[in-house]
């Protein structure tokens, strides 16, 4: 009897020690994920940045831009407020913008020769890159917490314990077309 | 790089091959010394057998032992006569491969005595601490906006051994033998990452692979999206985002072709800069019997071009970032 009690006993414990184990290692990689997430969310505030430098740089030359530029500056106010979601959605409108601004640019010599455009420029590359590389992060992050949430039998203490499946970041298609983001992203 | 045709075209370069091979000619040929230094030894010899025989009497022994010491000094002079003559020949083979350095490389340099400061080899974390350490061989030089520099390391370890008799043995194993290369890196980065050959993946598989690799030390494992990637190194960093900043998809790539040529291939990239180790034992910079200028600029060139040509190979001279 005393064995069989000491034998369940210790399987409980094994079991109690492995489910521990299983709900730490979940944990870890649930923040790495929201740790990934919250390092493209800075990034994108980064692209956000740029838009009041580079709407002073070019204002006074672009007459036809005019409600380009106008929407830009919306846009990064409609950012400020707006939750992680919509966020998102905005940086895209406005990268998108900034590079109908950066194409434009080569129509006014003045601009295109003018060394606070280049370094804006310059700039916005780097930034698109590191938003890149925040995304592949993000992206690594969130395949490493999905599998540990799907393979058996981690796949019961992430049931358990309400861990829930995550998306990752998927390029929308005109961008998977352009793999040098429009600013030269290498 | 500038080609040999190019090079040889410099007549300082065809002045200091003509002088290099001027030196060679004056030195004694080797049947004669070889001739010599017996004579030297036979002399030697005679010095110490009259010594012996003539130990009753000092006068008779010192008349003796004059003509071995004649002989021993004149074969010591000639001795240092030959080492001055190599050294001549060798000082004008390095004037000749400095020069054609200078001529071919933008900004080039040649220093044959200087070398990688051990500190940037421990600080790349690419190979543990060694108990000797040598570097020589630096080559200085500038791609577009991308300076560059590389040079020759042997580090080893040395293990004394005694055998059963107390004979000292010495045991050397090769801990990294071959051309480091650093260059100024075109990205702004603030983190440590090193790329190094994935041989627990290769021989235990990717599941207990990447296990082992995560349990290693050195910094994060940085799992890439790229399987040829991963398949082929693996990568440690002290920050995953930075990590992927630096290694961007096509510079993986380009690793990647490296790796195929130089098969040992390390790289760190840390304070601004990238750095490969590039194990091998090839040519580097040596002598050979070329018949004019222009052949031994091309030989010592090409020893050189595979590393010069790193520069493009990474393609690093693409300035499209804050950093110039």
């Amino acid at each position: 009897m005393t064995t069989v009690l000491g034998w369940t006993a210790g399987v409980a414990a094994a079991i109690g020690l492995w489910v521990l184990l299983a709900y730490n290692s979940l944990v870890s990689r649930r923040n790495d994920a929201d740790n990934a997430a919250s390092g493209v969310d800075v990034q994108l505030k980064k692209r956000f940045d740029f838009i009041p430098n580079l709407v002073a740089a070019v204002k006074g030359c672009m007459a036809h831009e005019r409600f380009l530029l106008e929407r830009l500056a919306e846009i990064r106010s409609e950012a400020l407020s707006a939750g992680a979601g919509k966020r998102a959605a905005l940086a895209e409108e406005a990268r998108g913008a900034m590079e109908t601004v950066f194409a434009a640019v080569e129509n006014y010599p003045e601009l295109k020769a003018s060394a606070n455009v280049m370094h804006l420029q310059r700039a916005l590359a780097e930034t698109e890159e590191q938003i890149a590389a925040a995304r592949r992060f993000f992206n690594a992050a969130v395949t490493s917490y999905n599998d540990a949430v799907q393979s058996f039998p981690g796949s019961l203490v992430a049931r358990a314990f309400g861990f829930a499946r995550r998306d990752w970041f998927a390029a929308d298609a005109e961008e998977r077309a352009r793999p040098d983001a429009g600013f030269g992203g290498r | 790089m500038r080609n040999s045709r190019e090079v040889a075209s410099d007549p300082l370069l065809v002045e200091i091959f003509g002088g290099m091979r001027a030196a060679e000619a004056a030195r004694t040929p080797c049947g004669v010394r070889a001739l010599l230094s017996a004579l030297g030894a036979a002399a030697c010899l005679w010095f110490a057998v009259s010594a012996w025989n003539g130990s009753e009497s000092l006068p008779k022994t010192l008349s003796a032992a004059v003509p071995g010491v004649a002989l021993a000094v004149f074969a010591l002079v000639q001795a240092v006569r030959y080492a001055k003559q190599d050294d001549l020949a060798q000082a004008a083979f390095r004037r000749f491969a400095a020069r054609t350095v200078e001529a071919a490389l933008e900004e080039g340099r040649y220093e044959p005595s200087g070398g990688v400061a051990e500190e940037e080899y421990l600080e790349s974390g690419l190979y543990p601490r060694s108990d000797e350490y040598r570097s020589n061989g630096l080559v200085c030089g500038k791609e577009g906006r991308t300076a560059f520099r590389f040079a020759r390391i042997k580090a080893e370890n040395v293990e004394i051994e005694r055998d059963a008799k107390g004979n000292r043995k010495e045991r050397r194993t090769t801990v990294f033998s071959g051309v480091w290369f650093a260059a100024d890196f075109n990205k702004h980065f603030h983190s440590h990452t090193r790329v190094v050959p994935d041989t627990a993946e290769r021989v235990f598989g990717k599941g207990l692979g990447r296990w082992l690799q995560k349990a290693g030390s050195g910094g994060k494992l940085v799992e890439t999206e790229s399987p040829e990637f991963e398949k082929m190194f693996a990568v440690y960093s002290d920050s995953q985002q930075d990590a992927r900043y630096v290694l961007s998809p096509s510079l993986m790539e380009r690793l990647e072709a490296l790796g195929k040529r130089f098969r040992g291939l390390r790289a760190a990239f840390f304070g601004g800069k990238v750095v490969l180790a590039l194990p091998g034992r090839g040519k580097y910079l040596e002598k050979t019997s070329a018949g004019s200028a222009e052949e031994l600029a091309a030989s010592l060139l090409e020893s050189i071009a595979p590393y010069a040509g790193l520069v493009g190979d990474l393609d690093l001279n693409t300035r499209i970032w804050t950093k110039e």
